[in-house]
């Protein structure tokens, strides 16, 4: 920030402890704002700054505001230039080396050393009590200069995580050697279950026990061994457990080592000391409990530049069929324009305040839903609906196999609804009964369970079926059920009619195009 | 760009609901078992290609829902399945039962010349689940002229074997358009050995066999 003059500076951010940035609403007073917010010191007590700045030229607010967008996309948006401590030098990355390491562990099936991969779920690996397990671990360094892993100075496991360096214990190394392609280093070791117990005993349906795997790496030029630490989930069952699915694909961690080069005692050598070591799960947990989200783009220009969260939707998990996730993003002005409007709203209730309507048409913001939803359907009083669920819920429905064996069918993915059992599951099977009661000719439809599902993510039980029931009766979609889908198969004409006149309408569009085109070339 | 494939078929999935049907779809199509399906609403598809006696085969599966009042939509796409794969669970008697209805309804929406074949699925479990016998399923079919398989799309037993045969009994029933097309095919090749030519005449001709 510099002086009108240009030279003498009056003050300076580095763009990594900015946070947050945006302009004022267009046709607002504050049209010719914009404003950053920084953060500094330790996560246990940082401290906050909003900086709000007024531009003689409006049109020049635009411009800051794509130069903060291109600046925070230039930053490159590894956390670990983000939220390590100062000594990480966010222009130089020539430090920073990345590697990648793999964990994998097999069993000795038939007592004699053959060994076979455990299956796993997730991230969590299946294990069997009392097997003689192998524990597999692959260093591969990914980025910079490459660094001479020497040998490895032991392997050990604990259970549990955020385990102490004392609390480990060394495993019998059997060997370590370079893989096929030479590009990583291959440790095993011997895991013999009598030594742990808490990993030999069979976790209770459901639970899983954390256990970490760790590695002393003597690398050329650093003077202490280097260890990576691997945290992992595992379910112990009895030894005559079957498991018919097998994926066999190690489980992989992302590692950033920062070293800093120091006086060496021999000449011509480079020698390092670690300032930092981490991974990437790590900095997820420490991301996840910065509530704060960089975000770096203007408002009004959303559309138009691609924001950085962009770069974090390239994950390698594949989306599971029924994950059912919803962004939980929302830009402070349009919440603060449902707060008002909601505010109005809540003082009279049957006078639905003008702006809900466009309000409403770009989205209601994730976190609204639940309240907004039942306000728009009406369903706010009542009361006498919520009293018969409690009803209903005790009646016995014909439809009670079909639902059963669709529950875990709606959303399986989905945390709230993956659980057998749970209470998400549990929720969804009462209303989807409820309602078969409740609705004798429209009974269980394929379909409504996801419907359910989706009112149940933001709301109780009995508000979620007072809101369903007003979708079906109110909003039409109840016919679309009805009558052997009566309705539905003539909304299909009408949209295939209306797609033939739409289609032959851009072809004859086409082809005067065309003519035009002969006529001007000819 | 050249065509990925030579031959379209059609194939279509019934039974009743849960009996596994899109789990074997997946599995077939995409080798992918997850335990997190959820309930086919109306109609979806998959397709996959593969080579058959040298032919290059696109198969389209339709998958249907199999609750009952879904089955005004679904009877819709009977007509133009040239194979379907009759659908049930081994652990449920009920679903063996009404493969009589299933039967009923390809009689009266598919066309006659449609291929068969019945599949029970479910084969990994216990011995003390099932329900249906291997010989009640083996009679069903033997009366009716079709094949019989008993697959677990869970542990992937027979499910290749079940769709391939049904694509090779479909290719031979229309073994006249096929090889019709195939020599169109192979004309191309030997009129001008330019394989860009080729190219180019398939993709003004679509160079390959749609049968309806």
């Amino acid at each position: 920030l510099l002086e009108p003059d240009g030279k003498s500076q009056i003050s300076e951010y580095p763009i990594t402890n900015i946070l947050f940035c945006c302009r004022g609403a267009e046709s607002t007073h504050e049209f010719d704002c914009f404003a950053f917010n920084t953060g500094h010191g330790r996560r246990d007590n940082e401290i906050f700054q909003c900086h709000v700045f007024r531009c003689e030229v409006p049109e020049a607010v635009e411009k800051i505001l794509l130069c903060f967008a291109q600046a925070f996309r230039r930053v490159p948006r590894s956390p670990s230039s983000i939220y390590t401590p100062p000594p990480t030098p966010t222009k130089d990355l020539s430090n920073l080396f990345t590697f990648d390491v793999g964990l994998d562990i097999k069993e000795d099936v038939d007592g004699k050393g053959g060994y076979n991969h455990v299956p796993k779920e997730k991230n969590c690996f299946k294990l069997r009590q009392d097997y003689v397990k192998k524990v597999i671990v692959t260093v591969q360094q990914t980025s910079n200069m490459e660094l001479v892993i020497e040998r490895c100075f032991g392997l050990l496991l604990a259970p549990g995580r955020n385990v102490k360096h004392a609390d480990m214990h060394l495993l019998d190394m059997v060997s370590m050697g370079c893989s096929g392609d030479s590009r990583s280093n291959v440790i095993s070791g011997e895991w013999d279950p009598a030594g742990f117990e808490v990993l030999n005993t069979e976790t209770p349906k459901g639970t899983r026990v954390f256990m970490t795997v760790a590695v002393d790496l003597v690398i050329a030029g650093i003077q202490e061994p280097v260890r990576f630490r691997i945290e992992t989930k595992v379910r112990i069952f009895p030894p005559t457990e079957r498991f018919w699915y097998f994926n066999k694909k190690p489980i992989h961690e992302q590692f950033y080592l920062t070293l800093k080069e120091v006086p060496s005692e021999v000449e011509n050598e480079q020698a390092f000391e670690v300032v930092n070591l981490i991974s990437e799960t790590e900095l997820e947990r420490r991301r996840a409990t910065h509530t704060l989200q960089p975000h770096a783009v203007p408002l009004e220009h959303s559309n138009s530049t691609p924001t950085p969260q962009d770069e974090d939707e390239d994950n390698d998990e594949p989306l599971l069929s029924g994950f059912g996730d919803v962004s939980k993003d929302c830009e402070e002005v349009i919440l603060e324009n449902w707060g008002d409007a909601l505010a109005k709203w809540r003082t009279n209730m049957n006078n639905k305040p003008k702006q809900i309507t466009s309000l409403a048409r770009k989205g209601i913001p994730e976190a609204l839903r639940g309240e907004v939803w039942q306000l728009l359907s009406g369903c706010h009083d009542n009361e006498d609906l919520m009293e018969h669920y409690r009803v209903l819920i005790a009646r016995d429905s014909p439809a009670e196999k079909v639902i059963e064996r669709d529950i875990n069918r709606t959303f399986p993915a989905h945390d709230f609804f993956k659980e057998a059992g749970g209470l998400g599951q549990d929720a969804l099977y009462k209303i989807s009964k409820a309602y078969s009661v409740y609705d004798e000719e429209v009974g269980y439809c394929q379909g409504l369970s996801f419907l359910a599902a989706v009112l149940l993510l933001h709301m109780p039980e009995e508000q979620a079926f007072a809101v369903l029931v007003k979708i079906m009766y109110e909003y039409g979609l109840r016919d679309l059920f009805r009558n052997d889908f009566d309705m539905l198969h003539t909304k299909f004409y009408i949209l295939e009619r209306l797609l033939e006149v739409s289609l032959l309408g851009s072809l004859i569009f086409t082809f005067v195009n065309f003519i035009g085109y002969l006529k001007s070339h000819n | 760009m050249a065509k990925q494939y030579d031959i379209i078929i059609r194939l279509l999935m019934v039974g009743d609901s849960g009996v596994g049907k899109t789990c074997m779809l997946c599995r077939f199509a995409d080798d992918d078992i997850s335990s997190t399906h959820v309930s086919t609403i109306g109609i979806d598809f998959k397709i996959k290609t593969l080579t058959i006696d040298g032919k290059k085969i696109r198969i389209q599966i339709w998958d249907t829902a199999g609750q009952e009042r879904y089955e005004t939509i679904t009877k819709q796409y009977y007509r133009r399945a040239q194979g379907i794969v009759l659908v049930y669970d081994m652990k449920n008697e009920e679903s063996f039962k009404n493969i009589q209805k299933w039967m009923k309804y390809i009689s009266d929406f598919a066309p006659e010349d449609v291929e068969l074949i019945l599949v029970a699925n479910k084969s990994d479990a216990y011995n003390s689940e099932r329900k249906v016998s291997k010989e009640h399923g083996e009679m069903f079919a033997k009366e009716h002229r079709i094949p019989f398989y008993e697959t677990s799309a869970y542990m992937d037993m027979n499910i290749n074997e079940a769709f391939i045969m049904l694509a090779r009994i479909v290719m031979k029933r229309h073994k006249k358009e096929i090889d019709k097309q195939m020599e169109h095919i192979r004309l191309f090749c030997r009129e001008d050995s330019d394989a860009h030519i080729i190219e180019k005449q398939g993709k003004d001709n679509n160079g390959c066999c749609v049968l309806m």
